[in-house]
């Protein structure tokens, strides 16, 4: 949310977990002026009462039992990022307009949007020509991972993109499957490995197991790994992030 | 003795019984993985190619010797904990090895997480040997009696908890595949853990075969076992020791297995192995085929699903029906804590000086926490009629503080009840039904309303009391049962937690931050409804001093003094039920609090029931408070939950306590 907040060109005064994100997008996306609120889960109240804020944005699904006392500091808006039904890609650019308009921003929403699909468009135009699906995971451990599935950031990405995702299974409602690899060994496809989850570097997963360097598309060599920069629980700006990077992996190893 | 001397042929009946299904689930395994045939083949042929025939060398087999040499292990490890510590209900992890070991790992992962891969055993091994050697250390001046030993345990597994906790809460992302390993999942990538355990366990095994004759010895109390010429020290920490090795093995190899250490001898015995040898050879073989079984079972039936279901926390879950079956049935000899030296404490007949004294430390310490804090602009002070300040302040403390209260007067009614200095309601296991009705609220109906939740919370602690009711109505409540009852729910509810824990859901994270006693979620209108509940249930304890001052003198002397047990036993426990399940709604299950007031208190000079439980209320809300306090300042803006601050306080100070004890 923050991030969106950001392209849309305000920063915010505040927000959760702000060296945690920074971390996983790789680089700086929020300035350091963005003060720190504490996990994510559980703003610090006190803190965000004393920095008397405009205006308060939470994801729907958390902090249900904090709302009354946020309203008490400042308007409350209420977004929804993760839900059970519908089109990722149409409620990613519902999300993104209605930041807009809570902040008064709806040209820079409009023009962001905008922006996004010619940006993809592009990506999608040098993006070499395959028919094999992509199947993406983030590593848990040695032996489980989290792979994506219709309804994670990744998907509408790849819609865009003109790829097709692998992983046509069941997933919880947050759009991953925790599986073993071993369900991963009978899928035909290209396998992209996410790196910024597992604190362990992928190659010494690799080298520790003959399992992982088995599987169809590791031994064929059919695999990207990268760290995609992308907040998996986020929007258009990481969804964006993920998209260029694996498009420069695609040429890379279509060159290669 | 006749009995005795009969070979026991039982229990071998019983492990072929239940080799069967393990050879039939096997060849069913094998035969979805390409046939029985070419499975066998490839036990020892490693294949270079075709990822099938990988999957069964490198995945199938591995798994299935790692379930079977970790359930030998561990029912080989729970044979010997429960013959040295004398308690049918000792675990290969009592001593505080697998929470060493899981905390040991945490720090790794986030600290040097290249360790893991070279030497996650290592990692682990050391986490639980310095675990162990804490509990033996604190053990140590009582010449390792085993009470002092379990006591010993039980606080170092929740202290090192409550800081794995902490470092769970910040680091929830990072530390995913940990929770995978906690929970015991099985699964394996190579020969690696199989080539880890099975000389370790051979070499140990081997040794404590050979302390197998005066080990057996110990089934008599420490005097006969004297003078039969047996060195009681040396036997227990040479036997623990192995244990304790074995275990951790077990435990850096496939993560934290409950229910088969203390299953398998136990069953074993039933089945009538009574000689120390039988049982540790039966035990063994029960042991392994019961992982293995319990194993390939699952992966049988969960082969389809898309979630995570590890085998050590289902396995776990079985020991519920097992200990409520097997408690009512315990032979329970009264073991009293040893006292060494008479209480360092008189009897102070002024009680006014040390409450004048909790209460005015009271005061300091809820103006400080209410009035000092840290902001934007670092520390400051606020004025104490500044409520946009103070708005935040108050329902948390009111939280911390009420709750606080009810945990000391609950823990105080307990201790007296059962004249047992380490009762409290956090083991009696109330809080643990309470918080296992909630995860399982929070999981199955993310979207319930607040309302919904204290509902279902105090539905599940009743249901527990009720539970903890019906299994000791035929003992008349005697408390060394209800203690074992308590200690057996909490179990069941720590494997059910790590369960739910694996499935990576961004809902954990509340579930974590509530379970650790965070006063986070508490509002204005929840603190005022529970600052009532807290007046009117702790006016509610006042009319009860007198059988209070009367029951720690004894069952008999109690009956002889015209008090009816049963009744004053069935409403003092009632009272405590309400008191506990009010608290945990409010903060969580976790906090020493109600085992750590009452202690104080009594340290203070407070001996009368009226006057001890005054005393112990003041200490727990001035202990919630400063908790509360330290935990929002110490990592600002981050909180440690109050629960976990207020259990880091109460532990260390009664680790120190059974070091003089």
């Amino acid at each position: 949310m923050a991030e969106t907040l950001a392209a849309l060109g305000v920063m915010p005064v505040a927000a959760g977990s702000v060296a945690e994100y920074n971390d996983w997008r790789g680089n700086a996306v929020l300035d350091a002026s963005v003060a720190n609120l504490g996990i994510r889960f559980r703003p610090n109240l006190e803190l965000i009462a004393s920095l008397e804020p405009d205006c308060i944005l939470i994801s729907r699904a958390l902090h249900l039992k904090t709302v009354p006392r946020l309203s008490r500091i400042a308007p409350v808006e209420r977004f929804p990022i993760y839900q059970p039904d519908g089109d990722p890609w149409q409620q990613l650019r519902a999300f993104t307009r209605e930041i807009g308009r809570a902040v008064g921003r709806e040209q820079a929403a409009r023009r962001y949007l905008d922006d996004t699909q010619a940006y993809l468009r592009a990506l999608r135009r040098r993006v070499p020509d395959t028919d094999e699906p992509l199947l993406i995971v983030h590593l848990v451990d040695g032996r489980y991972v989290n792979v994506y599935g219709e309804r994670s950031l990744f998907q509408p990405v790849l819609e865009r993109l003109g790829l097709d995702n692998a992983w046509q299974r069941e997933t919880n409602r947050w759009g991953f499957a925790r599986v073993h690899i071993r369900e991963l060994a009978d899928i035909e496809a290209r396998l992209v490995v996410l790196e910024g989850m597992d604190p362990v570097p992928f190659e010494q997963r690799l080298a520790a197991s003959p399992l992982w360097r088995n599987l169809p598309s590791v031994r064929g060599g059919d695999m990207l790994v990268f760290n995609p920069n992308a907040w998996i629980w986020s929007a258009l700006p990481s969804a964006r992030s993920f998209a260029d990077k694996l498009v420069r992996e695609l040429e890379a190893s279509h060159d290669g | 003795m006749m009995a005795s001397l009969r070979p026991a042929i039982a229990p071998g009946w019983l492990c072929l019984l239940l080799a069967v299904p393990l050879v039939a689930l096997a060849a069913l395994g094998l035969q979805d993985n390409g046939g029985v045939l070419q499975g066998l083949a490839l036990l020892l042929d490693a294949p270079a190619s075709g990822i099938d025939r990988i999957l069964v060398h490198y995945g199938w087999w591995p798994r299935l010797t790692v379930a079977l040499l970790a359930g030998a292990g561990l029912a080989f490890a729970g044979v010997i904990m429960q013959q040295v510590l004398r308690n049918p209900l000792a675990s290969p992890t009592t001593l505080g090895v697998a929470s060493g070991a899981n905390l040991a790992l945490m720090a790794a992962t986030l600290t040097a997480p290249g360790i893991l891969v070279i030497g996650r055993e290592w990692v682990a091994l050391a986490g639980a040997g310095l675990a162990a050697g804490l509990v033996f250390l604190l053990a140590w001046r009582r010449a390792l009696a085993p009470v002092v030993l379990i006591l010993a345990g039980l606080v170092v597994n929740l202290n090192l908890g409550a800081v794995a906790v902490v470092l769970l809460l910040f680091n929830e992302q990072t530390l995913q595949g940990l929770l995978l390993w906690s929970a015991g999942a099985l699964a394996q990538n190579n020969w690696d853990n199989v080539l880890f355990l099975a000389p370790r366990l051979a070499l140990a095994m081997a040794l404590a075969i050979g302390l197998a004759r005066p080990l057996a010895v110990l089934e008599l109390d420490d005097a006969s076992a004297k003078s039969l010429g047996v060195s009681l020290n040396h036997l227990r920490i040479g036997a623990l020791g192995l244990a304790v090795f074995i275990t951790a093995c077990v435990v850096a190899a496939v993560g934290i297995i409950g229910f088969i250490g203390l299953a398998a001898p136990n069953i074993v015995r039933m089945a009538g192995a009574r000689r120390f040898a039988s049982r540790l050879l039966w035990s063994t073989i029960l042991g392994a085929l019961l992982l293995a079984v319990a194993d390939l079972a699952l992966q049988s039936l969960l082969s389809m699903r898309t979630s995570v279901i590890p085998t050590g926390a289902v396995v776990g879950m079985l020991a519920a029906p097992l200990l409520l079956w097997l408690i009512p049935r315990l032979r329970l000899t009264e073991e009293r804590l040893p006292r060494s030296a008479p209480e360092g404490v008189r009897r102070n007949p002024a009680v006014a000086r040390p409450l004048a004294f909790l209460s005015g430390g009271f005061v300091v310490g809820l103006a400080l926490a209410l009035l000092l804090g840290q902001t934007d602009a670092g520390w400051q002070w606020a004025a104490p009629w500044d409520w946009s300040i103070l708005q935040w302040r108050v329902p948390r403390l009111l939280a911390a503080a009420g709750s606080g209260l009810m945990l000391a007067v609950a823990g105080t009614l307990l201790q007296r009840l059962s004249a047992n200095p380490m009762a409290s309601p956090e083991v009696l296991g109330i809080s643990s039904g309470c918080a296992l009705a909630l995860i399982l609220a929070i999981f199955f109906l993310p979207q319930s309303s607040s309302w919904m939740l204290i509902g279902i919370g105090t539905l599940g602690a009743f249901a527990t009391l009720l539970a903890i009711l019906a299994l000791n109505a035929r003992s008349g409540f005697a408390p060394a049962r209800l203690l074992l009852t308590g200690v057996a729910l909490t179990s069941i509810f720590e494997t059910v937690r790590s369960l739910v824990m694996v499935s990576g859901s961004p809902l954990l994270q509340e579930i974590i931050a509530w379970l650790a006693g965070s006063t986070y979620y508490v509002d204005l209108t929840t603190a005022g409804i529970a600052g009532g509940l807290v007046l009117l249930l702790g006016l509610a304890a006042a009319p009860f001093a007198r059988w209070l001052d009367i029951l720690p003198l004894g069952a008999s002397t109690a009956q002889a003094l015209g008090v009816r047990l049963t009744v004053a036993r069935l409403s003092l426990l009632l009272l405590v039920a309400m008191l506990t399940a009010t608290a945990t709604l409010l903060v969580g299950p976790l906090s020493f609090v109600g085992l750590l007031a009452p202690h104080m208190a009594r340290l203070l000079g407070l001996h009368r029931a009226s006057a001890h439980m005054a005393g112990a209320a003041l200490v727990g809300m001035l202990l919630m408070v400063v908790a509360d306090w330290l935990g929002r300042q110490v990592a600002f803006p981050d909180e440690i939950p109050a629960g976990i601050a207020a259990s880091l306080l109460g532990g260390f100070y009664f680790m120190w306590q059974l070091r003089r004890l």
